[in-house]
C-alpha cells in the first residue's frame, strides 16, 4: 500500500488510521469511494477536511464529476448530498454552475497550470442571486496514476465587494465634500475681504482705513495658510519646507507684488508637522512677514530680502524670519502702535510651547521661534 | 491712484451680490467703468450688445448654462481682443488655458488691478 500523495503533502496510513475523523457520518460519492478502497481511512481525513473547512469545497473527478463535496457547501447553495453528490459540477442545480468563466477555470487554466488562487465570477444563483464568488482550485494528483482530482474552494466574497466599493465611495464623498467645503470657506473669505475693503474705501479716517486694510490682508493670509494646509494634507502630517516654500511664494505674490524689489525666500531642512501646528506656524510666517514689509524697508525702492528659515532635530525646531531693513534702533518687535502681530506671534509661540526671540541691529531684523522639548519636559517630570 | 485713469470697460460676473459690489468698488476707485452680470449669459448679452469692452473677470463656478469656464474660453474665441482674469475658491481648473489668468480667492485687489492695468494698456496700446 503505497502512501496518498495530496500536493506536497505525503499521508502516512499509520497515521491516517489513528486520525478517524467523521467517519460515520461521511457523504462522499461512490467513485471516490472505489478508486480508494482499503484506505477508507484515507477518505475519512479528507472527508474530515472538507467538512472541517469554512468556505464551500467540492472534490471534483477528472470529469469534473462531485465526488465529496462540504457541509457548507450545501448550506451556502442551498443543495442536498442526494442532488450534488455522484452529479456533474455543470449539471448541478438545474446548471446553474455551468458559468463561462468557470468552464475557462476548470476546463483551460487548471489542467495547464494545476493551481488558481483568487478566481472571481460573479454569477445569479437560484434563491442566492447575484453573487460574487472567490474560487481557489488546485489539481491533486496521485501516485501510481490513479486519476486525478481537482479541490474547488469557494468563497462567498460579495459583501466584502460590496462593502469594499461603499467605503471607495464613502472616501470620494469624503473628497468631494472637504473640497465643496473649502470652496465655501473661500467664498465666504472672499465676501468678508470684500466687505471689509468696502468699508475701508467708504470711512474717512485715515487710521481706520490703515486698520480696516490691515484687516483685509490678514483675512487674504488666513485664506492663504488654509490653501497650503489644504493642498499638503493628504496624509495627515505636513511637510513643512514645500508647505512654507507655497506659502511663502503666495504671500509674495499679494503682499510685495512687482513694485517693490524685495525678495523672499525660505531656506532649511524642514520637517513635518501636524496640521494644526503647521497651521501655527504658516501664521507666524505671515504676520511676521508683514510686519517685516511694513517696517524694515521704509524706502519703496530699496532692495531687500526676506529670509524663513526653518530646521528641526528630532522633536527640537527652530523657525526664523530675518530681513536685511533698517532694523529697530530699540530691538522693539514692531511699533508700538501695531502690537498685535507681537501679541498673534507671542500668542501662537506659546500654543507651540516655543520661545520668541528678537535680534534687531543695523544689518536688519531676525525673529526665532524655537521649540526646545528637553527643558520643559524636564520640569514636568520632576 | 497715482496712475493715470484707465477708464476702460470691464465686465465682473459673480453669483454672489455682495462680491459683485465689492469688485465694483474696486475697479470703479481705479477708475474703470464695470458692468456686472450674476451669470455667464447676462455677461454674455453685454459682449454682444456693448462693443468695447476690455476685460472680462469672471468667477469660475457659477449656476446656469455655463461656468466661468466655458465662459472665458467662448469670450476668447469670439472676442479675441478682451482680456480674461477667472477667480475661483476651487483650485484653477485643469482644462483652463495657461494663457488665461487666475486668482485664487479670496484674491489680493492690488494683484488683480495690477494684471487689469497691463491688460488694459496692452490693448489699448494694440487697438491705437
Amino acid at each position: 500500500m503505497g502512501n496518498l500523495r495530496i500536493g506536497l503533502l505525503t499521508l502516512d496510513p499509520s497515521l491516517v488510521s489513528r486520525t478517524e475523523i467523521g467517519r460515520g457520518g461521511s457523504i462522499l460519492g461512490t467513485g471516490f469511494r472505489e478508486q480508494f478502497t482499503g484506505i477508507a481511512d484515507a477518505w475519512a481525513l479528507a472527508q474530515g477536511i472538507v467538512d472541517t473547512v469554512r468556505e464551500p469545497v467540492l472534490v471534483l473527478d477528472n470529469n469534473l464529476r462531485v465526488i465529496a463535496a462540504s457541509r457548507s457547501f450545501y448550506s451556502a447553495f442551498k443543495v442536498s448530498p442526494e442532488d450534488t453528490n455522484g452529479r456533474l459540477l455543470y449539471a448541478l442545480g438545474d446548471g446553474q454552475w455551468d458559468i463561462p468563466k468557470l468552464r475557462v477555470l476548470l476546463e483551460k487554466i487548471i489542467p495547464e497550470q494545476g493551481v488558481m488562487e483568487g478566481y472571481e465570477v460573479e454569477h445569479e444563483f437560484l434563491g442566492l442571486g447575484s453573487r460574487t464568488i472567490c474560487l481557489n482550485a488546485r489539481q491533486v494528483f496521485y501516485e501510481g496514476g490513479a486519476g486525478t482530482t481537482i479541490l474547488l474552494g469557494m468563497e462567498d466574497v460579495t459583501e466584502r465587494r460590496i462593502l469594499e466599493r461603499e467605503k471607495d465611495e464613502l472616501l470620494r464623498q469624503k473628497d468631494t465634500l472637504l473640497e465643496e467645503l473649502q470652496h465655501r470657506i473661500a467664498n465666504s473669505l472672499q465676501i468678508i475681504a470684500s466687505i471689509i475693503l468696502m468699508k475701508a474705501r467708504a470711512v474717512q479716517s485715515e487710521e481706520t482705513r490703515f486698520h480696516l486694510e490691515d484687516a483685509h490682508k490678514r483675512v487674504l493670509s488666513i485664506a492663504a495658510v488654509q490653501r497650503q494646509l489644504h493642498a499638503s494634507a493628504t496624509a495627515g502630517a505636513i511637510e513643512i519646507a514645500p508647505y512654507l516654500s507655497k506659502l511663502c511664494e503666495s504671500l509674495a505674490r499679494s503682499m510685495i507684488g512687482d513694485t517693490r524689489p524685495i525678495s523672499l525666500k525660505v531656506i532649511g531642512e524642514g520637517g513635518s508637522a501636524t496640521s494644526r501646528q503647521a497651521e501655527s506656524l504658516g501664521l507666524i510666517v505671515t504676520e511676521l512677514v508683514m510686519n517685516a514689509l511694513k517696517h524694515a524697508f521704509p524706502d519703496e525702492k530699496a532692495k531687500g530680502q526676506i529670509t524663513v528659515a526653518y530646521d528641526m532635530i528630532g522633536t527640537n525646531w527652530k523657525l526664523s524670519i530675518s530681513d536685511n531693513g533698517i532694523g529697530k534702533p530699540h530691538g522693539g518687535f514692531a511699533q508700538p502702535k501695531s502690537g498685535l502681530g507681537t501679541g498673534i506671534v507671542k500668542a501662537l509661540a506659546n500654543q507651540l510651547d516655543a520661545q520668541v526671540e528678537t535680534l534687531s541691529g543695523a544689518k536688519g531684523t531676525t525673529v526665532s521661534i524655537t521649540h526646545a522639548t528637553f527643558p520643559t519636559n524636564a520640569v514636568r517630570a520632576a | 491712484m497715482i496712475d493715470i485713469s484707465p477708464n476702460a470697460l470691464i465686465v465682473f460676473v459673480d453669483d454672489d451680490v455682495v462680491e459683485r459690489m465689492g469688485a465694483s468698488v474696486m475697479f470703479v476707485d481705479a477708475g474703470y467703468r464695470v458692468l456686472e452680470a450674476g451669470d455667464a449669459d447676462e455677461a454674455l448679452g453685454f459682449f454682444e450688445t456693448t462693443p468695447d469692452i476690455r476685460l472680462l473677470f469672471t468667477d469660475v463656478s457659477m449656476p446656469g448654462s455655463m461656468s466661468g469656464s466655458d465662459l472665458a474660453r467662448h469670450v476668447a474665441e469670439r472676442w479675441p481682443g478682451v482680456g480674461i482674469i477667472l477667480a475661483s475658491g476651487r483650485p484653477r481648473p485643469h482644462q483652463l488655458p495657461l494663457n488665461m489668468l487666475f486668482h485664487d480667492k479670496p484674491y489680493e485687489p492690488a494683484a488683480v488691478l495690477r494684471q487689469a492695468r497691463e491688460i488694459t494698456t496692452q490693448l489699448g496700446q494694440v487697438a491705437d
